[in-house]
């Protein structure tokens, strides 16, 4: 089936009436919890996630990819009405988008953030639907020493790109990788590090540590911080949401460059949607005629960055879909999301499951478009969320994170291991540790272990054969270059001012 | 730097450290196998032996001396921990609630482990009076056991007080 029956295809199963209102409840419940200052897509994924487990796998995965992408867009409105991000890459967005605020043009900030999110998601999308198949195809030739040089090199890449210091972002790493040896060890049915808990032998889920680290540590991370302080909102009338014609003629370019800055930055591990705001916003900045106004409310400076993070989404689902490795710590989620309904994402999931694979990428599309509809008329409704008191908003939380977890497996171990991960998130936060690296591991982890032992065993330990294989080799040079080149740029750096001074 | 935060690196950095500890206790009671077919042992050294060496490594940046600055900052930070006693609180009470839930729950099943702990949250978040945060934790657990078990079929930990509630409107 080509690529355009295939997408067909997919529209068949995802717009049947009951996944319609799956996408439409998962942007809904995405943007209320995506609006709540602090939480962000992350903690609205972790939060939401157990709302996924009693449906199917399409419907689970179409739910999650509202709540993504409700989420992302209920982040952009915190930065633009409170001047609070909802999530690093919002951080931009808050720059000029709460000057126009100011300026009491706070609608039109928004409606161009919609449209602009609306444009550059189908964009990225169309871009998923394009890259995502041609890379399964050429996965199709990988080895576990393949996986491995994947798994090995997209974690060494997270470290380096990571805006933490890159040494706690290795122990992040490692410590997540020392979570998943928790269990029964499939290769010898051994138990590790289970010390006799009858629940440990099952392994240590992802959803309770995720939203240990994510859930939980944002409410004590909140409680410890703000005292229950109030945020007052800006409110907007119906007639405030539309922009001007000129804030309409400045935006479109800058939309469009957005796309297509922000899907090629999406493919590259790291904190790519937050790259891609940085990249657009200085775009914008040197290409406008009001480089002036940049920092002061100009509407290229919300519209281009708001497009480049909504593209840079279509982009990070490529390796996930298609590789089954997911690169930032939202697609880890999605990929926990996809374990959770016995759905293995890679090059075998278009073949054999082509009605899931297809399905996501048409609910994406249904997805984005709901959220175009949905947002800009509730916009205040939305916004009120964040008014609601904190002493309430920070309880609630705390019970829908232990629900959700109890719901997996009934498991009073499960509600442990989300109180640890609670307070480890904590405490880690203030001492500049990223938990979503952990996550990450968590995802990528066994995955790295079974093509570790598989590659060692068909090479009869063979380390030099591992390397050297013609992808693993290239992946594990470019790797190495980039960790490699800005030590050797910082010390070139050095040696140029010591002897400038002599 | 404050020196709260220089101390809270050093708890962080040496947990760390006896966490890598005590995972390389476990790993070496596993069998490592050989280099042609690696055992159940064999990842959790390698992990083991990496966390090892860059906690190390963090215990020994933490404990430089260019890692702390004084006085200025201490003075402000002292000022700020007393206005944060109240936050400091409600935030160990919190805490003492995720770790006690799981045996409330076990013992006196989801409504009333989840309205008592709710109700303690609210307290201790300062929520208006005793009695609003009686109705909304009331109010709130009621409402997340009729939406979750009801309507999304969750299994939530059942007894009579959950049987009365779910035979009701049947």
């Amino acid at each position: 089936m080509d690529t355009f029956h295939s997408l067909l295809f997919g529209f068949s199963t995802a717009l049947q009436p009951i996944y319609l209102l799956y996408a439409l409840a998962g942007t809904i419940l995405g943007t209320i919890t995506g609006v709540l200052p602090g939480v962000g897509p992350l903690g609205a994924m972790a939060i939401l996630l157990s709302f996924t487990l009693n449906m199917d796998a399409m419907g689970a995965m179409v739910l999650f990819a509202g709540i993504y992408y409700g989420a992302m867009y209920g982040g952009s409105t915190t930065s633009i009405l409170l001047n609070i991000p909802g999530e690093a890459a919002s951080v931009v967005t808050c720059i000029d988008g709460y000057k126009m605020a100011q300026k009491g043009r706070a609608g039109a900030a928004l409606f161009v953030s919609a449209v602009g999110s609306f444009i550059a998601g189908t964009i990225g999308i169309l871009g998923l639907t394009l890259a995502a198949p041609a890379l399964a195809n050429v996965a199709l030739m990988f080895g576990p020493p393949e996986f491995l040089a994947i798994g090995l090199c997209g974690l060494g890449l997270l470290i380096r790109i990571s805006k933490e210091a890159p040494r706690k972002s290795f122990i992040m790493v490692i410590l997540g990788m020392a979570v998943t040896t928790v269990g029964v060890d499939l290769y010898s049915g051994v138990e590790r590090f289970t010390f006799g808990v009858y629940e440990l032998g099952q392994g240590i889920d992802f959803l309770p540590v995720a939203m240990g680290l994510f859930g939980l540590a944002e409410v004590l991370t909140n409680v410890a911080e703000s005292g229950g302080k109030q945020v007052n909102v800006i409110r907007l009338k119906f007639k405030e949401l539309l922009p001007t014609r000129e804030e309409i003629r400045r935006s479109v370019a800058p939309i469009l460059r957005g796309s297509l800055i922000g899907f090629p930055i999406g493919l590259i591990p790291g904190p790519s949607t937050v790259i891609s705001t940085f990249v657009s916003y200085f775009t914008e900045k040197k290409l406008s005629r009001h480089p002036e106004e940049f920092g002061h409310g100009a509407i290229e400076g919300v519209a281009g960055p708001e497009s480049a993070n909504n593209a840079a989404v279509g982009g990070a689902y490529v390796p996930l879909l298609a590789l089954g490795v997911p690169f930032t710590p939202a697609m880890a989620m999605v990929l926990g999301a996809l374990m959770l309904h016995n759905v293995t994402p890679g090059p075998s999931m278009i073949s054999e499951k082509p009605e899931i694979f297809w399905g996501i990428i048409a609910s994406m599309y249904i997805g984005n478009f709901m959220l175009l509809i949905l947002n800009i008329p509730f916009i205040n409704l939305f916004s009120s969320i964040m008014s609601a008191p904190r002493q309430i908003l920070m309880p609630v939380i705390v019970i829908l994170c232990w629900v959700g977890v109890y719901s997996i497996n009934s498991s009073y171990v499960d509600l442990v291991i989300l109180a640890i991960f609670g307070v480890i998130g904590f405490g880690i936060r203030k001492s500049g540790y990223d938990p979503a690296m952990l996550v990450i591991a968590m995802v990528i982890g066994p995955m790295v272990e079974v093509a570790f032992r598989q590659s060692l065993k068909m090479t009869g330990g063979n380390i030099g054969e591992v390397i050297s294989r013609p992808i693993c080799m290239l992946l594990y040079l470019i790797t190495t270059f980039f960790i490699v080149l800005p030590l050797i740029m910082s010390a070139y750096k050095v040696v140029k001012c010591k002897a400038k001074s002599y | 730097m404050k020196r709260a935060s220089i101390v809270n690196d050093r708890i962080v950095a040496c947990l760390l450290s006896l966490f890598s500890l005590i995972y390389l206790y476990g790993s070496l009671q596993l069998r490592p196998g050989s280099i042609g077919d690696p055992g159940p042992g064999a990842m959790p050294m390698l992990i083991s032996a990496l966390l090892l060496i860059t906690s190390a490594v963090n215990v020994f940046n933490t404990l430089r001396p260019e890692s702390i600055k004084t006085n200025a900052d201490e003075k402000e930070s002292d000022d700020i921990a007393g206005d944060k006693s109240d936050n400091r609180v409600a935030l160990y009470g919190i805490i003492a609630c995720f770790i006690v839930y799981p045996i409330l729950l076990k013992q006196l099943n989801f409504l009333l482990s989840t309205f008592i702990s709710t109700f303690i949250m609210f307290r201790l978040l300062k929520f208006k009076n005793a009695v609003h945060s009686l109705f909304s934790a009331l109010v709130a657990t009621l409402l997340f056991y009729i939406v979750f078990s009801r309507l999304l079929g969750v299994v939530l930990p059942n007894g009579p007080l959950e049987q009365l509630i779910l035979s009701i409107g049947r």
